[in-house]
């Protein structure tokens, strides 16, 4: 009994049904797109401090996050106040994170503008892509942290992707809580702000803490590539390949990744050659909240495909990797 | 002096201006108020969030509680309601009309700037506390274990107590508090100030 | 004081003794503090079979008013340190058990009715390097479209990290 998070029945196969889906979809979704726009235009045009908390089930963390805007491009930080200490900082062309206890930071320059931020058309229309997969609708209006927000509803369409509730403030779009929730209904994952200052941000708020003098640096050094020969023998219905390229994982170790996404759920897998070195693969699915790790080996590699999409999902991407030597 | 005797004098202090005793009810109540509200919530976050909603309607309503219910009695009736309304908002069902009582007790606008209560969200408390609990009470002498779930459990005055355990009241007076202290001396690790690696 | 607060919450106190009480417990926080765990101990002990045992959120009328900027902050995030959010999904079904040492208890692990069509999949710990490929996601998520860098705070234990470099 599959329900969606509107409690209608979803729908289970792609078909005519669907198209009758799909006008309905559209009949609403103009609506919850303009929603959808204002959530990411207030992502590039706001800056703003906040504590929210990331609550997955296993575990509930605080973190603090700045926004700073200025001519020169925008500057963003945030800093996890539980558990292993951590802060992330992104600039426009980087982003950093930096681990005190280990005393590492993790460089990883921004690679394919495509699919980032900064392209408001493209996002739009891969916003619109969305109403393919999704049910799109609004939902109730409530306080969160002191700001009425909208609650914009996305409900998948099958049962290989998540749905989503996220409640925007109604007057600057800010994102004040997102939940991602399985076919059930039942929270897997959710962000919340429980304090958020628009404005008032200078750049003195947005610098790293840590000095990183004597500190390892990892270099991730992502280029875009083809990874040749590797692919999925059956893609994920909706799922489409947004990325492809080759980088260095933890110290130097080099890695294919390979990027899927629907639009809103992104799905990477990663292909390492095994060489003889490491530990021997060990198959399997491992879990972290809404996020599912899938490993197995294919053709002599480690293959880890990490998704924000149900287990199923991930795992049949996983088993659907192969390769076929390039000739 | 009766429970109610309690929550009578506690929300004359409120009445009167003094939040602490407001914050004092909400102390008492929010765990049960929200035990309440989540036979209808599914959702854990949701209840969290119904039920501090609750808290703020009383605590805005409070000025018109003129003590002909119980404290908890209205409480409890503000809190179905906007378990109620947040519900019919959502779409859902709402709960049947026998858990629902047809008087209003709220009078006041919906959505205005609540400047004067801050509401920090998501301070959950989870089976671990359930647990620790129930360990450190297994773990004690036994007239000490008795003292406090006959009081805590089955609600039963120091006389009566003190009547089923055959000692004088003082004698339950302190095997109470001394259970509760054992108890809250394992517990103070888990609530404190520290920041720890749980994980 | 914390002996006259557990009488007084008992209803055994009267008159002028119960009111000095009250007095103590709205001026002093130490008080509160007491009032406060005592009466989690009674709730804890009547706990009467909800699938989460948990504690929602305090209302502090007032408070946050009177606290400068920093400390409110760090007040909620020590509180919120000291938590685990166990239970929560007391239906979900993908819980695997986490590598940390740390980890109190292993979560339910249920099949889910959906996925009755493939085999159930073995479940492994974390791999080790299990941030690495985090960090390497996140920035292709289009959830960072609507939420900003937030989702990057999605990391587990460095423990889990150490034997693969």
């Amino acid at each position: 009994m599959m329900r969606g998070l509107l409690g209608t029945a979803l729908v289970p196969a792609v078909g005519t049904a669907l198209v009758l889906a799909v006008g309905a979809a559209q009949a609403q979704s103009p609506e919850t797109l303009s929603w959808l726009r204002k959530i990411h235009e207030a992502t590039q045009r706001l800056s703003y401090t906040g504590t929210f908390v990331y609550h997955n089930g296993t575990r509930s963390e605080t973190s603090r996050i700045t926004r700073y805007v200025d001519g020169a491009g925008d500057i963003e930080k945030v800093e996890v106040m539980d558990g292993v200490p951590r802060e992330i900082v992104r600039t426009k062309d980087m982003v950093r994170c930096y681990l005190p206890e280990s005393r590492v930071v993790k460089v990883d320059r921004r690679v394919d503008q495509r699919t980032e931020r900064g392209f408001p058309a493209l996002v739009s229309e891969r916003f619109t892509a969305l109403a393919r997969h999704y049910e799109l609708s609004l939902g109730e209006t409530r306080r969160i942290a002191g700001f009425d927000c909208q609650a914009v509803l996305l409900s998948p369409k099958d049962d290989l992707r998540y749905g989503y509730k996220l409640y925007a403030d109604v007057k600057s779009g800010m994102l004040l809580r997102a939940v991602t929730v399985d076919s059930e209904g039942n929270p897997v994952e959710q962000f919340t702000f429980t304090q958020l200052a628009i404005g008032n941000v200078t750049r003195d708020m947005v610098k790293p803490r840590h000095a990183v003098r004597a500190w390892r640096v990892e270099h991730a050094e992502a280029q875009p590539t083809r990874l040749a020969g590797w692919g999925l023998a059956a893609e994920l219905p909706g799922f489409e390949k947004v990325t492809e390229l080759k980088r260095r994982l933890g110290e130097s170790r080099p890695v294919g990744q390979m990027v899927y996404s629907d639009g809103l759920a992104a799905v990477s897998v990663f292909i390492e050659p095994l060489e003889g070195r490491g530990d021997p693969v060990r198959t399997g699915l491992a879990s972290m909240g809404a996020i599912h790790i899938y490993t197995r080996e294919v053709a002599n590699h480690r293959v880890t495909v990490v998704g924000e999409a149900p287990a199923m999902s991930v795992q049949r991407i996983a088993d659907s990797v192969e390769f076929h030597r390039p000739r | 002096m009766s429970d109610r005797e309690i929550d009578r004098q506690l929300v004359a202090r409120a009445q009167g201006g003094d939040k602490r005793a407001f914050e004092l009810l909400v102390e008492k109540y929010q765990r049960k108020l929200a035990r309440l509200l989540s036979r209808f919530i599914r959702d854990p976050a949701e209840v969290e969030d119904v039920t501090q909603e609750a808290f703020i309607k009383a605590y805005r309503a409070l000025p018109a509680f003129r003590g002909d219910s119980a404290f908890y009695t209205w409480l409890y009736r503000i809190g179905i309601n906007t378990a109620k309304n947040y519900l019919m908002a959502m779409g859902r069902r709402a709960p049947t009309s026998t858990e629902i009582e047809a008087e209003d007790a709220e009078g006041f606008e919906e959505g205005e700037q609540l400047r004067d209560i801050n509401t920090p969200e998501s301070v959950l408390l989870s089976k671990e506390i359930a647990e620790t609990v129930n360990a450190t009470i297994e773990s004690l002498p036994e007239e000490l274990r008795r003292a406090i779930q006959m009081r805590e459990i089955e609600g039963m005055s120091y006389e009566d107590i003190a009547q089923a355990m055959d000692c004088p009241i003082g004698t339950v007076r302190s095997r109470i508090f001394r259970a509760r202290e054992a108890i809250a001396e394992q517990l103070r690790p888990l609530l404190g100030t520290s920041k720890e690696r749980r994980w | 004081m914390k002996d006259r607060i557990s009488e007084f919450m008992d209803g055994e106190l009267d008159g002028e003794a119960a009111g000095q009480v009250i007095d103590a417990l709205t001026r002093d926080a130490g008080a509160r503090e007491i009032w406060r765990i005592y009466h989690l101990i009674g709730d804890a002990l009547r706990d009467n079979g909800v699938p989460t045992a948990w504690e929602p959120a305090l209302m502090v009328p007032g408070r946050a008013q009177s606290q400068p900027r920093r400390a409110r902050y760090a007040a909620l995030a020590a509180s919120l340190a000291a938590v685990a959010l166990v239970g929560w999904l007391a239906l979900a079904p993908q819980e695997t058990a986490v590598a940390p040492v740390a980890q109190q208890q292993p979560p339910a692990q249920q099949q889910p009715p959906a996925a009755a069509a493939k085999a159930s999949p073995l479940r492994i710990p974390l791999p080790s390097g299990t941030n690495d490929y985090l960090l390497a996601h996140q920035q292709f998520s289009p959830r960072v479209s609507l939420q900003g860098m937030a989702p990057y705070v999605r990391t587990v234990s460095e423990q889990v990290q150490e034997s693969r470099k």
